[in-house]
């Protein structure tokens, strides 16, 4: 039997491959993070993202960008830096109405 | 010689530091002693990046870092600085050619910065009388991950390599992770950017280990179990790696507190 845990998404790693390499940026380029805090959207000028992409990256639509292929662990560093004016809280808020690639179940309604 | 395996959580440097984080400064203490009492040479640390040190223009299932020496933490780390780590690129080139021979090809990796997965334990586990280490990746974010049995026998190579590499060294081993986290994925804690979806299997995972049951581990280690785990639940599979090079080894100390998502745990001769 072949033993390979977790469910494969990279599909959805290659859709959102631009808004991954934009979030992988954040923690080897402060001045990328100082841009788009000054300017969000003239700081994305140069990124070759979707109109879509670029939209919900705006807008803070965490939930729809995890939909799109945003790997969790790379789209958190949103929030860690509080960037598209999103805090730790709107993101654990918006991330909870997401389901999880690959069908595994979502966080119990405990709140 | 030994072996432990802690968690890596990037607030616990900070929190050790201040005057309630006497407990976790404690419960590091107790693995990083069973460490220092086996006087090793070097730390071989089997760890899964998190997306920092490798992005998905090249992403490896399994990489030896044989550089002179890293850099790190290139992520944030409250309270610890960035900082040269050395790496014993001889020691590290060697097992890496000992796992190429034994049919494992990990990434080369020559030149290379390292996230919290790797400073962390360093900073509890390192601090007195700092040792060269062997940074080992083990895939523990994007799937299919390497598989559970593998990684095992991976640790095994591992263990082959330290043997035969002349001079003899003294090498303990190293995992850190947790067994359930998510971390920015949807069954985050209300209000958090993290939660524990799965205590229940982090408990499982610490029985297996109190009575050595490694072979089990591996085997009820499935990839949806992961998948439900959280999005970091794969950072168990650098602690197979581990268990697999430390096969042998005594349980020296283990400490879970129920509803925790990880584990502090040694081994020694």
């Amino acid at each position: 039997m072949a033993s390979s845990p977790g469910a494969s998404d990279i599909r959805g790693l290659r859709a959102a491959y631009t808004v991954n390499r934009l979030c992988h940026r954040l923690h080897r380029d402060p001045d990328l993070v100082r841009r788009l805090r000054e300017g969000p959207e003239r700081a994305l000028a140069d990124w070759p993202l979707t109109a879509e992409d670029r939209r919900l990256l705006l807008t803070g639509d965490i939930a729809a960008l995890y939909g799109r292929g945003a790997h969790p662990v790379l789209l958190v560093r949103i929030a860690a830096l509080s960037l598209f004016g999103v805090t730790a809280d709107d993101y654990s808020r918006r991330i909870r109405t997401a389901g999880r690639r690959g069908g595994a179940p979502r966080a119990p309604t405990d709140a | 010689m030994a072996a432990a395996g802690v968690p890596h959580t990037p607030a616990f440097p900070e929190l050790a530091n201040r005057p309630e984080g006497t407990d976790i400064r404690e419960r590091y203490a107790a693995v990083a002693h069973v460490l220092d009492a086996a006087r090793p040479d070097v730390l071989c640390v089997f760890t899964s990046d998190h997306i920092n040190t490798f992005f998905l223009d090249n992403w490896p299932n399994l990489a030896v870092i044989a550089a002179d020496e890293v850099s790190g933490p290139l992520d944030e780390v409250p309270g610890v600085a960035r900082t040269r780590i050395p790496v014993h690129a001889d020691l590290a080139a060697h097992l890496y050619e000992t796992c190429v021979r034994r049919d494992f090809d990990p990434a080369l990796v020559l030149d290379a910065a390292v996230d919290h997965s790797v400073v962390v334990p360093l900073h509890f586990l390192n601090a007195n009388r700092p040792l060269p280490i062997v940074p080992i990746h083990v895939n523990g974010m994007i799937a299919p991950l390497p598989g559970p049995r593998r990684c095992l026998q991976l640790g095994a190579a591992v263990a082959d390599g330290i043997r035969t590499f002349s001079p003899r060294l003294r090498v303990a081993v190293v995992a850190s992770g947790s067994f359930s986290l998510e971390v920015g994925g949807p069954a985050v804690h209300a209000g958090a950017t993290y939660g524990v979806p799965r205590p229940d299997w982090a408990a499982r995972v610490l029985s297996h280990l109190r009575y050595g049951r490694h072979a089990a581990l591996a085997a009820e280690t499935t990839p949806r179990l992961l998948a439900e785990a959280g999005t970091v639940a794969g950072e168990l599979l650098s602690w197979l790696g581990m268990l697999g090079a430390a096969e042998g080894l005594k349980l020296a100390h283990l400490d879970y507190r129920e509803g925790e998502g990880h584990g502090f745990v040694a081994w020694r001769e």
